[in-house]
């Protein structure tokens, strides 16, 4: 008892340093805990922003609409069509350079996996065979 | 710092005095009945120095059965007081008259108020204390006239020095620890409330990846996103490199370059170019290479571009 009272003062500001060290501590350790959850929760954001951006573009529900389009670019007589579930097999004869940036460029901003494209010049026409699916 | 002033009353310390109640804590001035003073020229400048040789100041002086703890007070450049007291006899004699340690803030010798002691101080019936050649002296009362003023022990300022008896050389009494206490604690509950208050974290974010769940189930389940991520991901980097191959091919077709034939598949592409001449030919070599595209020459009028996806 006389130990403790003989070191009071001591025993006093010990405890107050003690105890500004711990409320210290747990600042710096609740605020880097709440930066990594933060850090946390913005990379799942990304994560899922972009998830569904691609799944918007390339599970859009549209998509047979859209590939079906294609098909009236040009006269029916410059097209061979054949579509099987989600798969396209599709030949545009006797093209035009101007009928050949049209169709390629349709196929190009649909949202479909092209397996196969392929042009041939000939003479001054253009044949355009293109396999896709999605 | 002294957030709370020394102001606390001052208590003569003397072989035979009262037992003392005491309320408050107070300061002690140690008469030299509890001191052994000596004055000495030294070529010193600070305290510390000075107190370091103390002990052979007084070698020969003091009584060898003791412990003693030394004090110095610089009088004038060079000039110390060397004082060396006993701190077991200072403290016993205080608790013998009622005076607890921690009742006691500070303890200053006669020495330290030698120049404000002008005229006596009346220690008991039998003594007073009187500074005679600069250095604090207890006289016999007697030896005064009585008719002299005395001085009250109130009207002494208290100086700066002193010991502290309590933790050892510390300079703090109480208050100032308790004031200090108080302020780190103050700090600490600020520093907790700063803390809990981080607890809200990124609402807007949980919020916005709720509105994605909602709308997308599936992706909930994180085996499944996974899932999809590697689905569309590989999907996505694919076709748009097979895209921007046709249109930076698209770019290499100016005027006296046609496109004869183009084949794009899922590993490969090649695309046949009819050039009209030499010069038309320099060019479409510069911007293939622009564009990192491997060409092979077939004739004048006949280029292949070709690569890998």
């Amino acid at each position: 008892m006389n130990l403790l009272r003989h070191y009071r003062n001591e025993i006093i500001l010990g405890a107050a340093i003690l105890f500004f060290l711990a409320a210290l501590l747990f600042k710096y350790e609740r605020k880097t805990e709440v930066l990594s959850s933060q850090k946390q929760i913005q990379k799942e954001l990304i994560e899922l922003r972009d998830l569904e951006a691609m799944k918007n573009i390339w599970g859009a529900k549209g998509i047979p609409k859209k590939v079906q389009r294609l098909q009236t670019l040009v006269p029916a007589s410059k097209v061979s069509w054949h579509k099987e579930a989600k798969k396209l097999t599709a030949s545009f004869n006797n093209l035009s350079g101007r009928e050949l940036n049209n169709v390629l460029n349709k196929i190009l901003n649909l949202p479909v996996v092209i397996e196969l494209l392929d042009i041939t010049k000939t003479g001054k026409t253009y044949r355009l065979e293109c396999k896709c699916k999605w | 710092m002294n957030f709370t002033g020394n102001i606390k009353r001052l208590i003569l310390l003397y072989k035979g005095m009262p037992k003392q109640v005491l309320n408050e804590t107070v300061n002690i001035l140690i008469t030299p009945q509890h001191y052994i003073i000596k004055r000495k020229e030294l070529p010193v400048k600070y305290a510390y120095q000075a107190k370091k040789v103390a002990p052979s100041v007084f070698d020969g002086l003091l009584e060898d059965t003791q412990d003693y703890a030394y004090y110095v007070i610089k009088q004038d450049e060079n000039l110390w007081d060397f004082i060396a007291y006993n701190p077991d006899e200072i403290k016993n004699d205080l608790e013998n008259r009622g005076i607890p340690l921690e009742k006691v803030s500070r303890l200053y010798f006669a020495q330290e108020f030698a120049n404000q002691i002008t005229t006596p101080i009346q220690v008991n019936d039998e003594t007073a204390l009187l500074t005679v050649n600069d250095t604090a002296v207890l006289v016999p009362a007697s030896a005064l006239s009585e008719e002299e003023r005395r001085l009250e022990l109130s009207s002494l300022q208290t100086p700066k020095g002193g010991i502290s008896l309590k933790g050892g050389s510390s300079r703090f009494d109480f208050e100032q620890i308790a004031s200090l206490s108080a302020i780190l604690v103050l700090f600490a509950g600020m520093l907790l409330y700063e803390g809990i208050r981080y607890g809200g974290a990124d609402t807007q974010g949980k919020a916005e990846i709720t509105k994605i769940l909602k709308n997308n189930p599936s992706l909930e389940s994180k085996y499944t996103r996974e899932s999809i991520a590697d689905k569309y991901k590989s999907l996505d980097t694919q076709e748009r490199q097979k895209r921007a191959i046709i249109k930076r091919l698209s770019r290499m077709i100016f005027k006296g370059v046609t496109l004869d034939s183009l084949h794009i598949d899922t590993k490969k592409f090649n695309a046949v170019f009819q050039i009209n001449d030499e010069n038309m030919l320099q060019k479409f070599k510069q911007l293939a290479a622009k564009e990192k595209f491997t060409v092979h020459v077939k004739n004048p009028t006949t280029v292949r571009v070709e690569g890998s996806l």
